[in-house]
């Protein structure tokens, strides 16, 4: 018993001078998802509309790159950009204050370094249409190629980025 | 009696247990049924036999026996002489300082470990082959993925999905920061 009371306080100040011990792990940050919409279209690439912007030209570069992304133009309409936590989902809106084009995300498996296989989902207004599991790496994105929209088709690109990235 | 006793009767009748009385009727009965004579006198003979087995199991301990044995064992224990609480070792006393110390810091480890090393940058090992390979699942009906790789890029190409309606546009909050979600955005 006098061991006890003589251990209680040892506990309890080791207990207020770990603060983070009690923290929770799952909400470690692991890395940065990115979400953007692009618009491709082999036709008037202003449909967009005006708030759609030009894309950089290595993106362009890369889509033109692969067969099935080649069109004649791209736009950018919109990004997002989420931490990826240890445990928990989280949810990219690229096109913000919309609810049409959604991406959720989580951790499956820490592959490496720079590496995360995840879980996506891909919801389109508002109906889950795709559900993947992927090994992302990073700065090197996942292009899916979307629903049609107003004569061209969107992409929708997911990268993963360093934690500290801008 | 002319007409046989029922049953219970002439259990009770077999093993000399009926009272007196229907004893004496049973007896006038049996007296010309020589077979329910033959089975008394062997009940009778067996009856010794049965008492002798069934005493040792009869012969159960009284509570007593074993409150007066607990007793004994608690006056034992009491007259026999005890070391003084002074008697402890000297060094283990000089040491119990050490008791809490040590088991903080095995908590301390504890903490340590279940959070992981800080700064710990190993490589964790890389999962088997088969886990990173795709996995693609569409849950509406009529849509399909195809995964699609090209060097370092990956493509996964959607097919039968409801093109998005031309009425659709970028809203005007999209050109301004994105909003803040605390939940969202802890880092």
């Amino acid at each position: 018993m006098n061991l006890l009371l003589r251990t209680l306080p040892v506990l309890f100040i080791l207990l207020l001078a770990f603060p983070a011990a009690a923290q929770d792990r799952g909400r470690d940050v692991l890395r940065q998802l990115e979400v953007e919409v692009i618009f491709a279209s082999d036709g008037d690439i202003e449909a967009a509309g005006p708030r759609a912007k030009e894309l950089d030209r290595s993106t362009i570069q890369q889509l033109k790159d692969q067969d099935l992304l080649r069109f004649k133009d791209y736009r950018l309409l919109g990004s997002d950009k989420k931490p990826v936590f240890r445990s928990y989902e989280n949810w990219a809106e690229p096109i913000s204050g919309s609810d049409e084009i959604l991406c959720r995300f989580e951790v499956g498996t820490v592959v490496s370094k720079s590496s995360l296989r995840m879980d996506l989902e891909l919801w389109l207004s508002r109906k889950k249409i795709l559900k993947s599991g992927i090994a992302l790496v990073d700065g090197k994105p996942v292009y899916v190629l979307g629903p049609e929209w107003r004569g061209g088709r969107l992409i929708i690109a997911m990268e993963l980025l360093p934690k500290q990235s801008s | 009696m002319n007409t046989k006793p029922d049953d219970e009767w002439l259990a009770l009748w077999l093993e000399d247990e009926l009272d007196p009385e229907r004893t004496a009727q049973v007896d006038a009965w049996a007296a010309s049924e020589p077979e329910w004579l033959e089975h008394r006198a062997a009940a009778r003979a067996l009856k010794p036999l049965f008492n002798e087995a069934s005493l040792a199991a009869a012969d159960v301990p009284h509570a007593e026996f074993f409150n007066a044995r607990i007793r004994r064992e608690i006056e034992i224990s009491a007259a026999r002489p005890t070391a003084p609480a002074t008697s402890q070792p000297a060094r283990s006393k000089r040491l119990a300082w050490l008791v809490p110390l040590t088991a903080a810091a095995g908590i301390a480890l504890g903490f340590w470990a279940g959070r992981g090393a800080p700064g710990g940058t190993a490589d964790p090992l890389p999962p088997p082959v088969a886990d990173l390979a795709p996995v693609l699942y569409t849950p509406e009906k009529g849509v399909a993925a195809e995964f699609v790789s090209s060097g370092d890029t990956t493509v996964i190409v959607l097919a039968g999905v409801a093109a998005l309606p031309d009425e659709w546009s970028i809203p005007e909050t999209a050109a301004e920061e994105p909003e803040t979600r605390p939940m969202a955005d802890l880092r």
